[in-house]
């Protein structure tokens, strides 16, 4: 009894198997039959042209799809950074975070990092950065000797006027 | 007398006073000069007294001392008398642009320099009045520069080899 039901539920589920995979089969020969047509149909000269306007005008509206949705995204996004940075809140937790420990962490992370120590060896062998920096130290210190020559003629001139002031004796002419 | 001051080694002229140096600019160039000579003598004999005691060297009696004053004084005379015979001008007078020269023009020989370097110790002992002459000379002499025969004059640029004295004879009137 049980073997005969056994028997007949196999039966049924061979039956579906078989018609799923002709259908599945019968599926693919269609679409495989309908592609050929369409290719076909936009070779013929008469039907060629509608059907390549057809397709031309689907893929320039998925096209268009896509874009506008990249720019409505784009622009919510714009507006969600700008929102969050505008918030009181955010401000306030971002003080948070540079007044944290986690700050001094990461800083010093970074400066312990290989490729700030490449960047201070760099810096600290370069013979352009040597050669800016002497030319700068010259050039103040030649401005600031500039200056003390210009203010010691100048106290020159009023030493000797002071003085002569004094004395009531006048400067000779210079020929 | 005087060329345009923008030609290197070339007298700059002066207002009131014929291109010769006053009494602040002169003074400024002996305050460096003082300060390059006395800085390096110091280091010079410190070292020199580091090493003898190191080695357990000899303690200097009064005539030890007495020596060692007089090549110290020695030494800084003989900065002065160089610079002005080989160039014209020590350290703090290329700083300040002031150059000694003869009266008449010429570049003071060996001689005319360790006159005046005596004489301007002379000048230097009561507390620097032989410089007081300096404020009404017309030439802006000192003692020193008087017994001496020369004046300092203010120089565009370092005269070094290129230095191009004034003129002989060109000396303003004096009152």
């Amino acid at each position: 009894m049980s073997v005969g039901l056994m028997t007949a539920r196999d039966d049924a589920l061979d039956l579906v198997i078989g018609a799923t995979v002709l259908g599945v089969r019968a599926g693919a020969v269609t679409a495989r039959a309908a592609r050929r047509c369409g290719r076909v149909a936009a070779a013929v000269p008469v039907a060629g042209r509608p059907v390549r306007a057809a397709a031309d005008r689907m893929a320039a509206d998925g096209r268009r799809a896509r874009h506008e949705g990249r720019r409505a995204l784009d622009l919510a996004i714009d507006r969600a950074v700008k929102e969050i940075l505008e918030h009181p809140r955010t401000l306030l937790l971002a003080e948070q975070v540079v007044d944290s420990r986690l700050a001094v962490d990461l800083t010093d992370h970074v400066l312990r990092g290989v490729a700030v120590q490449h960047v201070i060896e760099h810096l600290a062998g370069s013979p352009e950065l040597r050669r800016v920096i002497s030319e700068q130290s010259a050039g103040m210190a030649e401005q600031t000797l500039e200056g003390v020559r210009e203010r010691s003629i100048r106290l020159d001139d009023a030493a000797e006027r002071a003085v002569r002031g004094w004395l009531r004796r006048p400067r000779p002419q210079v020929s | 007398m005087a060329a345009p001051a923008s030609t290197p080694g070339v007298l700059i002229p002066s207002a009131t006073a014929g291109g010769h140096a006053g009494i602040v600019s002169r003074g400024v160039a002996l305050a460096i000069d003082a300060a390059l000579v006395q800085g390096g003598l110091l280091l010079i004999f410190a070292l020199l007294s580091l090493i003898g005691s190191l080695v357990g060297g000899p303690h200097l009696g009064s005539t030890g001392q007495v020596v060692l004053a007089a090549v110290w004084l020695f030494l800084t005379a003989a900065y002065f008398v160089v610079g002005w015979a080989a160039a014209g001008q020590t350290l703090g007078m290329e700083a300040m642009h002031v150059v000694v020269v003869c009266a008449d023009g010429r570049p003071p020989g060996f001689g005319r320099c360790i006159v005046r370097v005596l004489w301007l110790g002379l000048c230097i002992i009561p507390f620097f009045l032989g410089f007081a002459t300096v404020l009404f000379d017309g030439r802006r002499r000192g003692v020193h520069d008087m017994v001496s025969g020369t004046v300092v004059v203010y120089v565009a640029a370092e005269p070094g080899p290129g230095f191009t004295p004034p003129e002989p004879g060109s000396s303003p009137p004096v009152p």
